[in-house]
């Protein structure tokens, strides 16, 4: 089933933009979207989030259009590039700000979550006062903490260290199959997009160039209108998501 | 002439021409506090009048600045964020009262109650409606202008937060009124409490609208510019100088304050 879908998705901003998009994400998936500077990759997840309203085409979440709808209304965990912690909370308070349920409960996972991401000696700092990385994954685990069952993930590891981005991706992957995920990131390390994802879309121009499964030669190449569905893993089980994830 | 001579020539006139303005600021303000010497001044400042003075203008140009708080926060943050048709039109009207000459806005408010009047058929005098000449309509003739200068400066505090906090707070569940509570104003926040005290300078050195809209009448509508005001037509000069001296006091430790607050922003936003 279909649970996040670009439907002929247009957008010009001019240094951005994406042209007649079409993407059907099944429920469980894990997207990679890959794609050079200024290919339209984080048009693609703001659109869906609705920080962005497109020109023309639709958004389908979940079997509804959501093209109109505001993002409190879209139930996704977006976690942008720039990170945007709020400035005024302290690191907690920003883990905890998507958080439903007693205050009791809300803590024990904010502190779970904030010890699976090494960041449990942040907790009280205040947000300037930590490093990109360690922003990183504060926003990722408020992201998680949020509870949605849809991810968009932009660039989210991009300022770790490659030992803490390895760990941050295995974490990826077992939360994902423990909370049953879905999730669409966004990547510049090619590598990265075909270890964690089941299928690598390839951006250029705001056009989708190629889609292909994870470590396989393309599927299609020249993809407008795409559709990709519920397809999980590499066939030949190579793919680590795959071995973690197949239910 | 070496480039480094050029330098030098062109440093030492603009920093002369800074100098010479400091000075005259420095001395055209510091002279009400060397005319009678800081004992006098105490004294005058002591005197009941002058105490009635003080308290009516701060209680007056604190309600003034609240009123307009009230209004301005959700106007400002609407003008901020939201595409109102209209919009210029609007900037424009409420900007309009910030530049028109003080009497003028007093005047005004004047006409708004004789238009009133023929509304009510004459019968609006008396009633606790008709604010001309009494203590409240002091604070409606600062809330006059304060109102359209708080929505002006709190536009440029709202609009330091960035927009896309705003979003994230949403995709995080939070609804525009959540969002406002709980992202806007509290990242806001120095530039709005710089706002209220300027606008609270502002409004505690309010003139003409008062003069014009509740008189000057000693013992009732004196707050302290008209105080002064008062002081130098009866030619009580040192108590006028005394009173000017308090209200320079107070506009700089505005100044220094709100300096201080938006110190603080830069560092938030």
């Amino acid at each position: 089933m279909s649970v996040l879908e670009w439907q002929q998705v247009s957008l010009d901003l001019g240094e951005f933009a994406l042209r007649d998009v079409s993407l059907r994400v099944g429920s469980g998936d894990w997207i990679s979207i890959v794609g050079p500077t200024g290919s339209g990759k984080t048009l693609l997840l703001e659109v869906a989030a609705g920080f962005l309203r497109p020109d023309s085409g639709n958004v389908v979440l979940r079997g509804t259009n959501a093209t109109h709808s505001p993002p409190e209304a879209r139930s996704l965990a977006y976690v942008p590039q720039d990170d945007l912690l709020f400035p005024h909370l302290n690191v907690e308070d920003n883990l905890r700000f998507g958080m439903r349920g007693s205050r009791a409960r809300q803590a024990e996972a904010c502190n779970r979550m904030a010890n699976e991401l090494g960041i449990a000696h942040l907790l009280h700092r205040r947000v300037d006062a930590i490093s990109g990385g360690e922003a990183q994954r504060v926003a990722l685990g408020r992201g998680l903490l949020f509870g949605a069952d849809i991810l968009l993930l932009d660039e989210c590891t991009s300022a770790l260290d490659e030992e803490t981005r390895a760990e941050t991706g295995l974490f990826l992957q077992r939360w994902k199959r423990d909370h049953e995920l879905t999730i669409v990131q966004v990547t510049h390390d090619r590598s990265e997009a075909h270890r964690l994802g089941d299928l690598v879309v390839s951006l250029r121009d705001g056009r989708i160039e190629t889609v292909l499964r994870s470590e396989r030669p393309p599927l299609v190449e020249e993809l407008p209108p795409l559709i990709v569905s519920n397809q999980k893993g590499t066939p030949d089980g190579s793919s680590i998501l795959a071995d973690q994830t197949s239910r | 002439m070496k480039s480094s001579t050029r330098n030098r020539v062109f440093r030492g006139v603009f920093l002369t021409a800074l100098g010479l303005l400091v000075c005259f600021v420095v001395l055209f303000l510091g002279s009400a506090f060397l005319y009678s010497g800081p004992e006098r001044m105490f004294e005058l400042l002591s005197e009941s009048s002058a105490r009635d003075s003080i308290v009516l203008s701060l209680w007056t140009s604190s309600a003034a600045t609240l009123a307009a708080l009230v209004f301005a926060i959700p106007a400002a943050y609407a003008l901020t964020r939201w595409n109102l048709p209209g919009k210029t039109v609007i900037d424009v009207l409420l900007d309009l009262p910030i530049v028109l000459p003080p009497l003028v806005a007093g005047f005004s408010l004047l006409l708004l109650y004789a238009v009133l009047e023929r509304a009510f058929s004459g019968n609006l005098g008396g009633t606790p409606l008709d604010l001309r000449f009494r203590v409240p309509g002091i604070v409606l003739a600062q809330f006059t202008i304060a109102a359209p200068l708080a929505v002006r400066v709190l536009r440029a505090a709202f609009s330091e937060v960035p927009e896309r906090m705003e979003l994230m707070s949403r995709s995080l569940g939070q609804g525009e009124a959540g969002t406002f509570a709980r992202v806007s104003l509290p990242m806001s926040r120095n530039g709005l409490v710089a706002g209220t005290i300027l606008v609270w300078a502002r409004s505690i050195a309010e003139f003409g609208p008062i003069l014009i809209f509740c008189g000057a009448v000693r013992g009732k509508t004196d707050v302290l510019p008209i105080a002064i005001f008062l002081s130098f037509s009866n030619g009580e000069l040192e108590k006028g100088v005394a009173l000017s001296a308090l209200l320079i006091l107070l506009g700089a430790t505005a100044l220094v304050t709100i300096r201080r607050f938006r110190g603080e922003r830069a560092r938030l936003v």
